[in-house]
């Protein structure tokens, strides 16, 4: 990975709000995110209703593996779950070893990752401090777009993760504590 | 006093309310109930006298693995028959109305309306809260109650027997006041250990609730 990409990588720390929008199950709803690093590019994300039940608690860990350990049950359905699968894992720059072409513009960093038949782009701030956009496509098809606002070496302001085909949206606020 | 070391003196005061609080809710020695019929009529008499129910809450979600907490604030309102208001106001402002079978949600300034009957998560939630203040959770089929006491308070843990209810939870433990049977706390363990504490910090019960309460 670029020193570059890892100089970037957001730390998640503090309670996100979550809302999301799963068109092609008819499930919408808000409520809490924890994202916990161990240390390496282990993370376990568990998300909540405002009334403590839990929708899903996942972990992934720095060999690009995923367990889910519990998921609420109107939500385990497996095109989902490979979703938010995907989604995480470029969230979190857990990418296969993969060719990469990186290309500068006046504003910002372009990396280029490419593995079999799917890509990643991601986009940093020129002076590597801030992650802005990343996209997941396969088959040169947009899958995934990825937009972070973030101020640098700290956790995201909004994070918002959006599927273009499927009616699929992830939107995470960071609550200020 | 100079004004951070104010600060600070009122931090570790509110610290030690809090931690003594914790110690005395772990102190407390339950045992299995000495008069089981005597509770349970007492129970059901002032479940059915109960019209309305009113209090400010605390909710804390445990994170076993995580060793994390999340803690939530708000108010709660009932009014017979099936009406719920509960109202977060921290971390964010979250508002659940049950009327009937009718479930609204406010949030970011959106209101939604649902279907209670066609949402199994909703009229989960409003079910248990309501049969826990009508009275209803021992003789309902969904759970096996098992009821202890202590010095002050009852207990009841309920088994959930329901397939569909033992899949997001395991056991529900309600604490009541004994001396005047009134609901303190609903803690909900799920099945990986994790629970949702909600804690009724004072509570009212029978005090006029106006019918708009429950409407938006």
């Amino acid at each position: 990975m670029p020193e570059c990409i890892k100089s970037t990588t957001p730390n998640f720390e503090g309670l996100y709000k979550i809302s999301f929008e799963f068109g092609a199950i008819n499930q919408s709803g808000s409520g809490l995110l924890l994202i916990k690093n161990f240390g390496d590019t282990t993370y376990r994300v568990v998300g909540t209703g405002i009334s403590g039940m839990t929708y899903f608690d996942l972990e992934f860990t720095n060999k690009n593996k995923f367990r889910v350990l519990q998921i609420f049950k109107p939500l385990n359905k497996k095109r989902l779950v490979e979703m938010i699968k995907t989604d995480f894992q470029l969230l979190f720059l857990q990418l296969p070893r993969s060719q990469i072409s990186i290309s500068e513009a006046l504003e910002n960093k372009k990396f280029d990752f490419k593995y079999k038949n799917s890509r990643w782009h991601i986009e940093t701030s020129i002076g590597c401090d801030k992650l802005l956009n990343l996209e997941y496509l396969k088959n040169e098809k947009l899958i995934t777009t990825i937009i972070i606002d973030s101020n640098s070496n700290q956790s995201p302001n909004n994070i918002q993760i959006e599927h273009g085909t499927n009616n699929f949206k992830i939107t995470l606020k960071h609550l200020k504590q | 006093m100079h004004k951070k070391l104010k600060q600070s003196y009122y931090i570790l005061f509110a610290l030690s309310i809090l931690v003594t609080n914790r110690l005395r809710a772990q102190n407390e020695i339950w045992k299995p109930i000495e008069n089981k019929t005597s509770f349970e009529s007492q129970f059901q008499k002032i479940a059915s006298q109960t019209n309305t129910f009113y209090s400010p809450f605390h909710q804390l979600k445990t994170l076993s693995l995580l060793m994390e907490d999340i803690e939530s604030e708000g108010e709660f309102w009932f009014k017979k028959d099936r009406k719920i208001r509960l109202e977060y106001q921290k971390p964010f402002h979250h508002l659940l109305i049950i009327d009937g079978e009718m479930v609204t949600i406010e949030e970011n300034d959106k209101v939604s309306k649902i279907d209670g009957n066609s949402n199994q998560l909703f009229r989960k939630i409003g079910d248990l809260i309501m049969s826990c203040i009508e009275g209803k959770v021992l003789t309902s089929k969904n759970f096996k109650p098992t009821i202890l006491e202590s010095n002050k308070k009852y207990k009841i843990i309920l088994e959930t027997l329901n397939k569909s209810w033992r899949s997001s939870i395991k056991v529900i433990e309600l604490e009541f006041e004994k001396k005047n049977y009134v609901l303190f706390s609903i803690k909900l363990i799920e099945p990986s250990g994790d629970s949702t504490l909600i804690q009724f910090l004072n509570p009212k019960l029978n005090e006029a609730i106006n019918n708009a309460t429950f409407k938006k």
